[in-house]
């Protein structure tokens, strides 16, 4: 097997990265409040680790 | 602020894949227009960068509504070149690198793992960037080259590694 070769090189354009970017680290952001508040809420959450319930 | 790295690095990576693993991309939304040159200039010396599947479920995962999830997506797809398939003979690689690890390998995560198997199936023509600089252990890779990015907060390191073999 041999490692796959990228089709045509295609680089970046700075103004559509930055733009994407900031919206995804925004995504990025909201995912971890929400993770944040779901802990606090469930506190450590133990229950959900599987390798605890066998 | 720009992102410093030894000269050789570029040289190195020259006709070799670059597998970037999730706390890169993660990294490359705090300061794109940082990253950005960084992964321009390693695509024009001919580097190919690359993931695999794990590290795109990794930053895939959680996106709150099918808007968010296709500008991750657009995000993967703009710094990626190829997506490196999971094939049969990867899954050895990864039972190898368990046994390998040993007890170390207790709190290894399996996107890790499998970065690891494929820098073990590919060898010398393929090397993973990370700022993950416990999971990858100096016993099985060699740490090439040391790459910092200063930030708001401090520093971003990160660990250039290939496989010791």
């Amino acid at each position: 097997m041999t490692l796959p070769k990228a089709k045509n090189k295609k680089f970046i354009k700075e103004d559509e990265f930055v733009k994407v970017a900031k919206k995804v680290k925004k995504s990025f952001d909201e995912e971890a409040k929400y993770l944040l508040e779901k802990k606090l809420k469930n506190g450590d959450n133990i229950s959900s680790r599987t390798y605890c319930l066998s | 602020m720009e992102i410093t790295y030894p000269q050789e690095l570029i040289v190195y990576l020259k006709n070799k894949h670059l597998l970037i693993d999730t706390n890169i991309f993660r990294d490359a939304t705090v300061k794109p227009s940082v990253f950005y040159k960084f992964f321009n200039e390693l695509k024009g010396s001919d580097v190919t960068l690359a993931t695999i599947d794990f590290v795109k479920y990794e930053l895939l995962k959680g996106a709150a509504n099918s808007n968010k999830y296709h500008e991750r997506e657009i995000l993967i797809n703009s710094i990626i070149e190829v997506t490196i398939p999971i094939v049969p003979e990867t899954y050895k690689f990864a039972y190898n690198l368990i046994t390998l690890y040993g007890i170390d390998g207790a709190s290894v995560n399996i996107t890790d793992i499998f970065l690891g198997a494929i820098l073990m199936q590919y060898k010398k023509n393929i090397c993973l960037i990370t700022r993950d600089t416990s999971d990858f252990m100096p016993k099985i890779f060699d740490l090439l080259f040391i790459i910092n990015v200063p930030h708001g907060k401090g520093i971003f390191t990160y660990g250039v590694y290939q496989y010791r073999k």
